[in-house]
């Protein structure tokens, strides 16, 4: 299913950020948008045409986006998102303890919102095949990796890759571009804290260079970020 | 308890003290009375002196004896009221004013008796002279006569039993003082129970009887306005709370349509490129805006102490790391480093807290630098762990915190001070930090101006 074919039900009693949200939704491509500015109206369009994703507020005129989305809840299994004004912990955790699939606090960045949207709907309604979250072989200069493999092919002569080189280049490869933190390879790799492991991660990270950097010693893929961690550079 | 306890200790070891002062006072008034009585053995008729020189006065004639002028005029001068010698039969030979009710002559018997206690109530002394026996008679009522005989033995003994009955006093005193002390102690310790549960902001009931009653009365009677007192200013504190976050609660809904709105604007093809810029800069301001809202919104909360903190076990160094890779991978400009310092001894701290909260500190300490440094700066961020303090320190080599602001936030209110907008992060990151027990401290450049050092609270475990 296309997720710009969804239907998305967007409840908010307020008319104005109902009117926003619809006009920058369809921009994005979405274009099955309804809405509901009460719970009584929210009802009655769910039940004449069920949703693919509902955006439910909390505090709605007529009642509270909690009873409606148990009451969605019990027609229906579709992804539903809370998006409220109400910031306290309390809220938060009742909503997601409730069974949402996020809850997101007023006011926000549209293009967070719509990126939530967007990996809500491709979990739901994207088949795996199709939708490979992570590639599984990545280029990286003369070298390929690939990961199912967990080997690196560099022209005629093959490497293979150990089970911790190739969860920490999976971690470096999924956050691509940015910095993941010592910390965060050592809780990906060994799911323990930095603490003693400091020396370990570096000879890890020297092996990996030597399988995927045509100069080990001046990298130009995987990068040391000073202090903080390693970052596997974009693609150039 | 602590100071109940000394205070009772203090009052046992004053009470002992005095009673031993009076107890040596009067043994030294008795010394020096004594002493003095027998400087004045001449006035007193019951003293054997005082006879000697009458009888040294005397002569036996052929008549019986007799007393020279002299002799009289002693006795006139003593305080005997009257005198005479008996002979051998016990008939009076010589006499000195006798009075008539006595008799002319004594038989062994009455000597025996009279010699030892009173003649017709008169208190007598006697005394041999020649073959006479002397007796010299005082003012009925003037002296008393007690008849004393102790053992040799026990008057041998009476040093020791003295000292044993002094020591024995001593004890006696000592645990009379002590049970006082202790019973005294026992009907204080309620109060000072309940002074300590005032100061902890604990209501008070204790029981209104005994020596305490007045006292119970005054502490029950504070404690009753103390707790009035507290729920008015909870009340207080809690409208003010509400009231801030109903307000940022409403503020909350147009701010997401002014940020919507002038992001979609800021890009729109539609608009021209200085169109796109004044709706980018309505976007902007509007960041700032959401920022404050929510400071404002935390800062309230732990001011009134109703923000609960999610507390857990954490590392700081990974938190300082992970706060720096944030900033680089949210799209820190080129013009910023940020260098994360953390030497390896304090890789293997944990702390407890609210990891939430104490990220924010960071973001707002890191924050500050780069908001402030347009240019660009390099910034420092260390973790020092010094005994059981731990502290990160954020040092810039831009402009550091100005001695106005520094003077703001030093000021001991608990509320946000005048100028607040401006220092809101700073004011937050200070309140984050006195809530987990550490605060925010500045340390003083070359050039007048401050970095900040953000003061964690004491360390829980060290360890993996």
């Amino acid at each position: 299913m296309n997720i710009y074919d969804c239907r998305i039900l967007l409840v908010d009693d307020n008319r104005d950020l109902i009117d926003m949200i619809t006009e920058l939704l369809q921009q994005s491509g979405y274009r099955q948008i309804t809405s509901a500015c009460s719970a009584a109206e929210a009802t009655e369009k769910f039940r004449a045409q069920p949703p693919n994703l509902a955006v439910l507020d909390i505090m709605l005129p007529d009642g509270d986006g909690f009873s409606l989305f148990s009451q969605f809840r019990r027609a229906s299994q579709i992804p539903i998102l809370f998006l409220s004004a109400r910031d306290q912990d309390r809220d938060r955790l009742y909503g997601l303890g409730l069974g949402a699939d996020d809850y997101m606090v007023k006011p926000f960045l549209p293009q967070e919102l719509f990126l939530r949207i967007r990996a809500i709907l491709k979990r739901v309604y994207r088949s795996p095949e199709k939708s490979p979250e992570v590639s599984s072989v990545l280029l990286l200069g003369n070298r390929t990796i690939f990961f199912e493999q967990a080997c690196v092919r560099s022209g005629d002569s093959v490497l293979p890759l150990t089970a911790k080189e190739l969860l920490l280049l999976r971690t470096l490869y999924e956050n691509r571009g940015k910095i993941v933190t010592f910390d965060a390879l050592c809780q990906a790799v060994w799911n323990d804290n930095y603490y003693g492991y400091e020396n370990t991660l570096m000879v890890h990270i020297r092996h990996l260079r030597e399988k995927i950097e045509e100069n080990p010693s001046h990298p130009r893929h995987l990068l040391t970020v000073r202090g903080l961690g390693y970052r596997l550079a974009q693609e150039m | 308890m602590k100071s109940l306890a000394k205070i009772i200790r203090r009052y046992t070891l004053t009470a002992g003290l005095i009673l031993v002062i009076i107890l040596m006072v009067n043994l030294g008034v008795l010394t020096v009375l004594g002493y003095a009585g027998l400087k004045k053995t001449d006035q007193n008729p019951f003293f054997v002196s005082s006879m000697r020189k009458i009888t040294h006065e005397m002569t036996v004639t052929d008549q019986g004896p007799a007393l020279s002028q002299a002799g009289y005029q002693t006795l006139k001068q003593s305080a005997f009221l009257w005198a005479m010698a008996l002979d051998e039969k016990g008939k009076i030979a010589w006499e000195w004013q006798l009075p008539h009710t006595l008799l002319r002559s004594y038989s062994l018997q009455d000597v025996a008796v009279f010699s030892r206690w009173y003649l017709q109530d008169y208190p007598v002394k006697v005394q041999k002279y020649d073959r006479y026996l002397l007796v010299f008679g005082s003012a009925k009522d003037s002296w008393a006569k007690y008849n004393m005989e102790f053992s040799i033995s026990k008057l041998r003994s009476l040093p020791r039993l003295a000292l044993l009955f002094l020591l024995i006093n001593l004890l006696l005193i000592l645990l009379f003082v002590l049970g006082f002390g202790y019973r005294f102690y026992h009907s204080l310790l309620p109060i000072g129970n309940g002074i300590e549960k005032l100061s902890n902001q604990q209501p008070v009931t204790l029981k209104e009887k005994g020596l305490i009653a007045g006292l119970a009365q005054e502490i029950n009677r504070t404690s009753a306005i103390l707790e009035k007192q507290n729920r008015r200013l909870q009340q207080r504190d809690q409208a003010r709370t509400e009231w801030i976050s109903g307000v940022s609660h409403d503020i909350r809904t147009p701010l997401t349509l002014i940020m919507g709105y002038a992001d979609a604007l800021s890009a729109s093809p539609n608009l021209s490129p200085a169109q796109q810029q004044k709706a980018s800069a309505v976007f902007r301001q509007s960041l700032i805006i959401r920022r404050l809202v929510e400071d404002l919104n935390l800062t309230s909360k732990l001011t009134y102490q109703a923000q609960p903190l999610h507390r857990e076990d954490f590392s700081p160094a990974l938190l300082l790391r992970e706060c720096a890779a944030e900033f680089y991978n949210n799209g820190l400009k080129e013009i910023y480093d940020i260098q994360v310092i953390i030497p390896k001894e304090a890789e293997q701290i944990r702390l407890n807290g609210d990891t939430g909260l104490w990220l924010r500190a960071l973001r707002n300490l890191l924050g500050n630098s780069i908001r402030h440094n347009p240019a660009g700066c390099r910034i420092q961020a260390i973790l020092t762990q010094k005994k059981k303090r731990i502290w990160y320190e954020i040092r810039d080599s831009g402009t550091g915190i100005p001695e106005e602001i520094v003077q703001l936030l030093n000021q001991n209110s608990a509320a946000l001070p005048p100028g607040a907008p401006h220092i809101m992060g700073l004011h937050l990151t200070k309140q984050i930090a006195k809530a987990h027990g550490g605060g925010l401290w500045f340390q003083k450049r070359e050039s007048g101006t401050y970095d900040a050092v953000l003061v964690l609270s004491s360390m829980v475990s060290v360890g993996r």
